[in-house]
């Protein structure tokens, strides 16, 4: 099976305050296959275990100790552009409207907007008509829009998103569920992490379940069809089975 | 908005206050404690004849915003430096230090021993302490800058420069301008007490002096009122600014 993106043998670890090392990743694998592609992959793991480094490291924003990360098996570090990275809390900057926050990438990149582009991704995004309302008067649910909507517009191929509907209730959540999917339809392949697998299971095609100190994958469960009930099954009965 | 000051409560202040100024003026008897509006009116024409009402109010008032306008632009660019070097531990431990346990009267009294009779000193007093203030307070901001930020742009971007400047030069300055709203009225407080002891180069400090000297009651609060009116409308015309440029900001 062709590798489209795969981390290999990753180590890292952190020397706290106090002198103590860390050891969050140890020669840690994670692959992604062409089938994979324009799939929904959830990432379960407790609270603190390492999650956000992961994804960090991942999507080329934090440096490791050690191991190579490629893409179509080749070094990924020369097509970063092509990974994003959605942090836990809400990102868009309050000092721009929803507007200027999806066009920011651009205007950073010192390139013209791509006016339909951004309208595009906004339209998506379910932002329409709130272009000019600034992110601090909305909610959580909706900044994770224009979160999203921001690195849309860079044409990603991989998001790795970090408990991005912690905090956010069961409604929005629902809404923000069937946005992931419509993503993912575009061909866009999103890695989801959460500690709480309720929020994932409903829409993933794969789940790996993780333990902790160091981070690495326990079981991997394949969900491509099936209704949540069902899908729960799957691991359920897997988990019991093991 | 939360720092917009209350219609409703503003127009009580003011229904109260013409309340209590009539009732000093028809119902108290002359006294030397609490003095009379025709008193304090009597007062402003003895200062504005005898010395030079005007000139030293402009001269505390451009003391103040000239000082507070030319920090702006020093903290504008503390923050284009730290966007590019990161702010050190040592750095950050000096500049807190300074800012919240040196007490600012002892500069000021090193200012009137190194400057004696230098016709900028109060200016050169209020830079000082204004730019301690100031950056300790924007390092505070940076420290506390949500990591997301940076980590969402940075993974669009993958440009650590151009992300932390978006991030401090733009975002926060908001937090500049807050920073020095927030010492607004401690700096006017420094600046009377400075020019009450430099009394030779005026300002509202000297005429509190004067007052003093003529131990009247009535010069002291017109002073003071009028000091209590230019600060009032200096921070009500600041916060609106503020509100203007940063919607999104508060200040802390």
């Amino acid at each position: 099976m062709k590798k489209y993106f795969l981390a290999e043998n990753i180590s890292k670890s952190f020397i706290s305050e106090l002198g103590i090392t860390k050891r969050i990743l140890d020669n840690f694998t994670f692959e992604i296959s062409d089938e994979e592609k324009g799939t929904i992959i959830g990432i379960v793991a407790t609270f603190g275990s390492g999650k956000s480094t992961l994804l960090k490291i991942l999507s080329g924003i934090e440096k490791y100790d050690s191991g190579t990360i490629s893409y179509k098996e080749k070094s990924f570090s020369t097509e970063l552009s092509k990974f994003v990275y959605i942090p836990k809390n809400p990102s868009s900057l309050p000092w721009y409207n929803v507007y200027q926050n999806v066009e920011l990438p651009y205007k950073l990149k010192k390139l013209k907007s791509d006016k339909f582009k951004i309208s595009e991704v906004i339209s998506l995004c379910g932002l329409e008509g709130y272009e000019e309302h600034f992110p601090h008067q909305k909610s959580k649910g909706f900044r994770f829009r224009i979160s999203l909507a921001r690195c849309l517009t860079q044409s990603p191929e991989i998001i790795f998103m970090d408990e991005p509907f912690r905090d956010i209730n069961d409604e929005t959540k629902s809404e923000l569920q069937e946005l992931l999917v419509k993503i993912k339809h575009q061909g866009i392949t999103i890695v989801y992490a959460t500690s709480n697998i309720n929020d994932v299971i409903k829409i993933a095609d794969s789940i790996y379940l993780m333990s902790s100190n160091p981070l690495s994958i326990n079981k991997k469960f394949n969900l491509t069809a099936g209704s949540e009930k069902e899908k729960f099954n799957v691991v359920a009965e897997s988990l019991i089975n093991s | 908005m939360k720092n917009k000051l209350n219609l409703k409560s503003t127009s009580k202040i003011f229904i109260g206050f013409v309340i209590i100024i009539s009732a000093v003026e028809f119902l108290l008897p002359v006294n030397p404690y609490i003095p009379k509006l025709s008193t304090f009116i009597q007062s402003l024409d003895f200062f504005y004849n005898n010395y030079s009402l005007t000139e030293n109010i402009l001269i505390s008032i451009s003391t103040v915003y000239a000082s507070m306008f030319i920090v702006f632009f020093v903290g504008k660019i503390l923050l284009s430096i730290h966007a590019v070097k990161q702010v050190g531990k040592s750095y950050s431990y000096i500049s807190k230090m300074l800012a919240n346990s040196v007490p600012s009267i002892i500069i000021g009294f090193l200012i009137i021993i190194w400057m004696p009779g230098f016709s900028l000193s109060s200016f050169i007093f209020l830079l000082t302490v204004l730019i301690i203030q100031v950056n300790s307070d924007i390092i505070l901001s940076i420290e506390k800058v949500p990591v997301e930020y940076y980590d969402s742009l940075q993974s669009q971007i993958h440009n650590d420069k151009v992300v932390k400047h978006e991030i401090y030069s733009n975002g926060l300055k908001s937090n500049l301008l807050g920073s020095l709203i927030k010492n607004h009225k401690y700096i006017w407080t420094l600046l009377i007490f400075f020019e009450f002891a430099n009394a030779l180069h005026g300002g509202f400090g000297s005429l509190v002096k004067l007052s003093l000297d003529y131990w009247n009651t009535s010069y002291l609060l017109t002073v003071l009122s009028l000091v209590i009116i230019v600060v009032f409308l200096g921070d009500y015309l600041l916060r609106a600014i503020f509100n203007r440029l940063f919607p999104w900001g508060e200040v802390k």
